[in-house]
């Protein structure tokens, strides 16, 4: 074997190693399936809100790339799941959240400044009647 | 202030490169680990498989900054040459893997990316893009110089600033949406991680040039020898006993350039080890800057960053004896291993082939009949093309050519190969079908990007 192809071998054989391994950090963190949500207390009743505008809100969350930090039923960044968010917080808890505002922005750091952006959206209103019957 | 000292070592060891190994899967694996433990649960396989592919093809670029930083301990265990091959490779290999971070995303979880417009994206999200193409770019216009034609000096500077801008978007991208940073300590480990790349650029492109800069030297002779083959004679134009390298290293030269400037060129030292302040470096016009060597005049200014490389004779000094294949000018390397050995008064067997097209152009042939009196030497030339009358080999170094002038003792003698590529690969599969141990050839490589 010459030097060269001793070399892709070995260039080879590092990186099937190092691509091993990050599979195996994967499994290690995956352990334990992941803890399901609390269950939502008592929340109080969601405003009636007709098909159209869950609809137009849905649309909103796909158009404004939420789903680049948090996932809802299996889409998106698993980092942040909504799944349930409407029976955890009230409304103005989720505006403020949607628009990086108060408490949530001490939280989300820069992320808010990026969040505010948000907040001139026309279909802000509708997002949250989205997120607010996610249960 | 003396240059450093070469480092004068038996051969290499399996363990010494499995050491090497380990140490490189620990510099990308380990800061990676480190994210483990922590409040945060899993969040299913896949998604943490693709999110671990990213921070591990950043590190393995990270490492690419270190493979070519010219440090001497980490070349020695496996030879310049394999460094610089495993450079190449890996900088696939990486490439591989953060495709792989995007594309596993891209599957089977596309909403994750967000809008890939610039205008909409968060600048993190855009700065891993431009990252993935930026690292493309730098590796196809690597690959393709040669065919691209493009003019190695303004490849080596693009290579830099393109591979550090890609590797700094890459960082941003990470300090952005790296959602495993979620403690101070693991963002301080990845900031101190990231720094210490941006150190090592720093080192090698400030100051290393920078100590190269204060050891001058100059330019003595500038000798014409067969075949267009100008050798450039320096010696010290600062306070030094000398230049102390082993015979087979190289130096990189700057001429007419500050070490600055990233114009510096590697060529091996020809002349004797033992000859610390006269240093020769024997060179052919082969390009653009090759060509120049011949418009020197004495008392122009070089500078030297040397010696580099585990190519030649003192890597093996208890060998029973030497056999050479020098391919052209691929005999610079050589010339010093038979000065030094000359300069010793070594008595040991050797045998140099030396192949060249033409008879005429056949640099430091009449210095060879001479050191072939000095030295228990036997020289084969192989010509190509040979006059009218020549009895000696002709054609290629073949198989039968080594059989004929090898010694029985061959099994035990240390092979060293400079020349073409095509030359030293069919030397190296001649040599293997003789029976010659791999470990015990040894060659250099002559043109690499």
């Amino acid at each position: 074997m010459t030097r060269e192809s001793r070399a892709k071998w070995l260039a080879a054989a590092t990186a099937a190693l190092v691509i091993a391994l990050a599979a195996l950090f994967a499994a290690l963190r995956n352990l334990s399936p992941p803890p399901r949500a609390a269950q939502p207390a008592a929340a109080p009743p969601a405003p009636a809100a007709d098909a159209a505008r869950i609809a137009a809100g849905r649309a909103a969350f796909e158009r404004m790339n939420c789903a680049m930090c948090h996932s809802i039923a299996g889409r998106g960044n698993p980092s942040h799941p909504l799944d349930g968010v409407g029976g955890r917080r009230d409304r103005a808890q989720l505006r403020a959240w949607t628009l990086g505002e108060g408490e949530a922005a001490a939280q989300l750091g820069g992320v808010a400044a990026l969040k505010r952006r948000n907040a001139t959206d026309p279909d802000l209103e509708a997002l949250l009647d989205y997120l607010q019957q996610l249960r | 202030m003396n240059p450093p000292a070469p480092r004068r070592r038996g051969p290499h060891t399996t363990r010494d490169a499995i050491v090497w190994l380990a140490a490189y899967l620990a510099a990308v694996t380990v800061p990676l680990f480190a994210l483990l433990p922590g409040p945060a649960a899993g969040r299913g396989f896949t998604w943490d498989f693709a999110m671990a592919l990213g921070y591990a093809g950043l590190a393995m670029f990270g490492v690419q900054f270190a493979l070519t930083a010219r440090f001497k301990r980490a070349t020695a265990p496996f030879g310049i040459d394999i460094v610089y091959y495993f450079h190449r490779y890996l900088a696939l290999a990486a490439l591989a893997v953060a495709l792989g971070h995007y594309g596993m995303l891209r599957a089977t979880n596309p909403a994750a990316l967000g809008s890939a417009d610039p205008f909409v994206a968060p600048p993190h999200m855009t700065a891993g893009r431009v990252a993935l193409v930026l690292f493309a770019l730098v590796i196809a216009s690597s690959l393709a110089r040669r065919r691209l034609r493009i003019d190695y000096d303004a490849w080596r500077v693009a290579h830099a600033a393109l591979a550090t801008a890609a590797f700094a978007a890459a960082l941003w991208h990470l300090f952005g949406a790296g959602r495993f940073l979620d403690t101070v300590w693991k963002q301080a480990l990845w900031a101190a991680y990231g720094a210490f790349w941006v150190l090592l650029i720093a080192w090698v492109r400030v100051a290393r040039p920078w100590r190269v800069a204060r050891r001058p030297w100059t330019v003595a002779e500038v000798r014409a020898e067969r075949g267009r083959v100008w050798t450039l004679v320096l010696e010290p134009a600062y306070p030094t006993e000398g230049l102390r390298f082993a015979p087979g290293q190289f130096a990189w030269l700057a001429l007419r350039a500050s070490p600055f400037a990233m114009r510096e060129h590697p060529f091996s030292i020809a002349s004797s080890a033992e000859r610390p302040r006269r240093i020769e470096l024997s060179i052919k016009e082969l390009g653009d800057f090759t060509s120049t060597i011949k418009h020197t005049r004495r008392g122009e200014t070089a500078w030297l960053d040397a010696p580099y490389g585990t190519f030649g004779i003192d890597e093996h000094p208890a060998a029973f004896g030497y056999a050479f294949v020098a391919g052209g000018v691929g005999i610079a390397p050589i010339m010093s291993m038979l000065r030094t050995l000359a300069d010793r008064g070594d008595r040991r067997p050797l045998v140099l082939f030396y192949g060249n097209r033409v008879w005429e152009r056949v640099a430091f042939r009449e210095e060879l009949d001479a050191l072939a009196q000095r030295l228990d030497l036997k020289v084969v030339h192989v010509l190509q093309e040979p006059p009218p009358g020549w009895t000696g080999e002709r054609g290629f170094v073949t198989e039968d050519v080594l059989m004929r002038h090898l010694p029985v003792t061959r099994h035990r003698f240390e092979y060293f190969l400079c020349g073409p590529t095509p030359m030293t690969v069919s030397v190296e599969r001649a040599l293997d079908a003789l029976g010659v141990a791999a470990e015990r050839v040894h060659s250099e490589i002559f043109d690499w990007v």
